[in-house]
């Protein structure tokens, strides 16, 4: 019992777990209003079409690559944590656990929180053959500007009542395109950032 | 992350991180801002490349390091330099004599 599951086993089991809870509140859900569980279910399917693709294709990174593989497990988890919750908040607003309302309302979270997650690690991607300088100062400008409009929208998406909630968050989203093209051009045009 | 905290913890890296927002620059150009040996600022510069900071990039003799801040640990930075967090010198210390052995 005192042995310690390293970190790729840890997420293979999390994994695991997700599909199996996917399954069964989208059968849940699949019961009770098939029409709104169809499409988290069909998202659901590429979990393991994704894996059976990694597998056969050998995309998957050998033990010697400790960090790739912990990534393409972590995009897998995440996945599974996006199409699962759907499917969770599915059946519950099916049975009428929670409001109705919870079910948009997760449409309106899963793209905020991707964005945050995305906007986060983009700073750390180092691109090859392009000026460090200039794509640096552009890849922290756009990681900022994902993180913060995904805050953004998440906090909308959780406070405001869904009618309002629906217009601002298209709002944030679409003053964020706007600031991020402007700060790009300028920042193409000028080269460097302070 | 306890990398991360520990690399973020020291002024002297803090300035350095701060340094390379603007630009990449070679560890000579680097050094220039600081009143420190050449065998310190080593050691300050291992700190941030094992916590994933940093990238450095060989050209001939030089090495030129640029950022690689993920947002959260931007803002994690932002709030040590903020409180005016420092590192324990218990920790430097073990620090200097790892890179002198």
């Amino acid at each position: 019992m005192n042995a310690r599951l390293d970190p790729i086993t840890l997420r293979k089991i999390a994994l695991y777990i997700l599909i199996v809870l996917g399954v069964l509140f989208g059968a849940v859900a699949w019961s009770q209003r098939p029409e709104a569980a169809l499409l988290w279910l069909t998202g659901m399917l590429t979990l393991p079409v994704a894996w059976a693709l990694v597998a056969i294709t050998g995309a998957l990174p050998g033990p010697e690559k400790p960090d790739a593989r912990r990534h393409i497990y972590n995009s897998l988890v995440g996945a599974g944590l996006l199409v699962t919750g759907a499917l969770i908040v599915t059946a519950a607003a099916a049975l009428e656990t929670i409001p109705e309302d919870w079910s948009t309302r997760f449409g309106m979270l899963v793209p905020a929180l991707v964005l945050i997650v995305m906007g986060n690690v983009l700073p750390k991607k180092i691109e090859p053959g392009c000026s460090r300088t200039r794509g640096l100062a552009i890849q922290r400008l756009l990681g900022w500007t994902f993180v913060v409009t995904g805050l953004v929208a998440l906090v909308i998406g959780l406070t405001l009542p869904i009618a309002y909630a629906k217009t601002a968050g298209l709002l944030v989203y679409a003053i964020a395109v706007l600031f991020a093209v402007i700060a790009v051009v300028r920042i193409r045009s000028r080269g460097v950032i302070g | 992350m306890s990398s991360v905290f520990k690399a973020i913890s020291d002024p002297t890296r803090r300035k350095v991180l701060q340094l390379l927002r603007k630009r990449p620059m070679t560890a000579g150009e680097l050094a220039e801002h600081f009143d420190v040996s050449k065998p310190t600022m080593s050691v300050h510069f291992k700190v941030l490349r094992e916590a994933d900071l940093i990238h450095a990039e060989k050209h001939g003799k030089s090495i030129t390091y640029s950022l690689k801040m993920s947002v959260l640990e931007e803002a994690l930075m932002g709030f040590a330099q903020a409180f005016n967090m420092e590192v324990r010198r218990d920790d430097e210390d073990e620090d200097s004599k790892e890179h002198n052995s």
